[in-house]
């Protein structure tokens, strides 16, 4: 794979974003919303909180922070193939000396970059806004090592999964709104596992951590292997299946 | 060697009773400009997708500059380009940003495609509008254009889908210019069109195609030679009362072969009919108007005319629409 390819694929997926702001404005602005009554939950825990009801109002927090990477990357993703087949804009790079897989994992990496930056933004502010002015109760669960570790490791690889399965789908429907309402369906499974975490129903540590990142990183890298396959440039252009 | 090359290529769609594609076998020369005719569904879209390595070949070969198209795709890709019939160009970017990044996707350096982009604006009289993007663009422009990013990493080969379709007298008369002086400078290109008019000015060898087989291939000229009959005569008459007038017409003498025409009876001339000739036309007028004048039909006009490439073209893909 060519480097040079991969990030010439990039920055004109990031120049388009650029153009139109609208794009990213919105990926943001839909998680700060739904993050307001949650915040505003966890201020109201008193010092004397019990641990279930310091873990009910975090859990909610932490849910919300693994669900953004789920949820941020369809929209970039699921329009990458299907959008740019439909705006006739896929034709001229397959017929570059562009491998699909390095037009895939370009597509891939500027999904990624905005919604894992997006995410990381969205966690730093909710950390430092709980260090500022939540219960000590709360604040010691939001900023245990384990759990933020979690977050930290789980961010990038949820979107990557996600990112995958926006793509996948893109590949092979052909309108975008399918493509998008799909990519956001299949990532809800993904809900399951990450409120295990965030309702600490599996208690969160390091090895934990790192094992099951581990885990997501294979599942990961199956995926792009798995959508590399469904790729098929002789459909896409000539539509016939 | 040619530097397109086709043998015995076939294609067939997953799915599909017939072959899109059905042994197709041609060579282009480097610096040729080879046209590539036929009407809708005749397979020209496929051998072309072929060739740019976008469809899959079901058997046969087919290369770019000796790079198969199966086995170095990516290989054949540096060598060639493509310019559709309808603008693909991005909406989200400027027009030079489409041919930086078109120079970006093959390889060429930084310094080198800002430099190009701007001197093939210039040469395509795009340079004040080089930041514009292409949304409000007439097709002209966008043709204009979408030429100007082909030719951002200097192929070997270029691809035109119907390069002036739609454009006005002044702008197609600009890119044929263009393709000329690409000619000129050693690229190959290879045109798919309908208009037989800018096959016949632009190509120097033609192939026709149609139902996935090279029905023909050989330059304009030698083509309209081939046809029965060099010259034509059309006649304009009123609607006969039996199907004999047409037999009594390709009886007469030098006549090679009789075409009925679609006639306008608003005009008056129910019945029209081209007789292709071997010899000169005028002589046959007198004998014509007399056959009408024996089943009481009056001569109501008359055309001369030579052999054109859409006579061979409707000669050998007949008139049907598909």
């Amino acid at each position: 794979m060519s480097t040079h390819r991969i990030r010439a694929v990039v920055r004109k997926e990031i120049r388009e974003f650029r153009r139109n702001r609208f794009v990213i404005g919105t990926m943001a602005l839909l998680p700060l919303i739904f993050l307001i009554t949650p915040m505003l939950t966890i201020f109201k825990v008193p010092e004397s909180a019990s641990g279930p009801q310091v873990r009910a109002a975090v859990g909610t927090i932490s849910l919300l922070m693994l669900i953004i990477p789920v949820v941020l990357p369809p929209v970039i993703a699921a329009y990458s193939v299907v959008g740019e087949r439909d705006q006739g804009t896929l034709e001229p790079v397959l017929t570059a000396p562009v491998r699909a897989s390095e037009l895939l994992v370009g597509k891939a990496a500027a999904a990624f970059l905005p919604s894992v930056g997006l995410a990381y933004a969205i966690y730093v502010i909710v950390l430092i806004i709980v260090r500022l002015g939540a219960a000590h109760v709360v604040v010691d669960v939001v900023w245990h090592l384990p759990q933020v570790l979690a977050q930290l490791l789980f961010t990038p690889l949820l979107a990557l999964w996600s990112i995958w399965l926006g793509i996948g789908i893109s590949t092979r429907v052909s309108d975008v709104r399918v493509a998008q309402q799909l990519a956001t369906l299949a990532g809800l499974p993904l809900l399951g596992f990450t409120s295990l975490i965030s309702f600490q129903l599996i208690k969160p540590s390091v090895p934990l951590a790192v094992g099951l990142a581990l885990a997501l990183l294979v599942v990961d890298v199956v995926a792009g292997r798995v959508v590399a396959r469904l790729f098929d440039p002789e459909r896409l252009i000539t539509g016939r299946k | 060697m040619g530097v397109v090359r086709v043998e015995e290529l076939v294609k067939r769609y997953p799915k599909a009773q017939v072959n899109a594609v059905d042994g197709v076998s041609f060579e282009i020369e480097a610096g040729e400009v080879f046209g590539l005719l036929g009407p809708n569904g005749a397979g020209k879209t496929t051998t072309v997708g072929v060739l740019t390595t976008r469809v899959r070949p079901t058997s046969g070969r087919a290369s770019i500059d000796g790079v198969d198209v199966v086995t170095d795709p990516v290989g054949v890709r540096r060598q060639l380009a493509v310019v559709p019939q309808r603008s693909n160009l991005d909406r989200s970017i400027s027009i030079r940003d489409n041919l930086i990044f078109h120079a970006a996707y093959h390889g060429v350096p930084a310094r080198v495609r800002e430099a190009r982009a701007d001197e093939l604006l210039e040469q395509f009289g795009l340079a004040d509008r080089s930041d514009a993007r292409p949304d409000f663009f007439s097709g002209g422009q966008s043709q204009r254009v979408m030429i100007a990013r082909a030719l951002m990493h200097r192929p070997k080969v270029l691809f035109l889908d119907e390069p002036t379709t739609g454009l006005d007298p002044a702008a197609r008369l600009f890119v044929w210019d263009r393709l000329r002086e690409l000619r000129d400078a050693g690229v190959t290109l290879l045109l798919t069109t309908h208009d037989m008019h800018e096959a016949a000015a632009l190509s120097d060898r033609v192939g026709i195609m149609d139902r996935g087989k090279l029905l023909a291939l050989d330059t304009p000229e030698a083509l309209m030679r081939s046809l029965a009959g060099e010259t034509t005569l059309e006649l304009a008459a009123d609607e006969p009362a039996d199907g004999t007038l047409a037999d009594a017409l390709a009886a007469l003498p030098g006549v090679q072969r009789v075409e009925r025409l679609q006639g306008s009876p608003e005009d008056g001339d129910a019945f029209r009919v081209r007789l292709y000739l071997a010899g000169d036309a005028a002589p046959l007028v007198a004998p014509a108007a007399a056959a009408l004048a024996e089943q009481g039909l009056a001569l109501n006009d008359v055309r001369f005319g030579t052999a054109t490439l859409e006579d061979v073209f409707i000669n050998l893909t007949g008139r049907s629409l598909r």
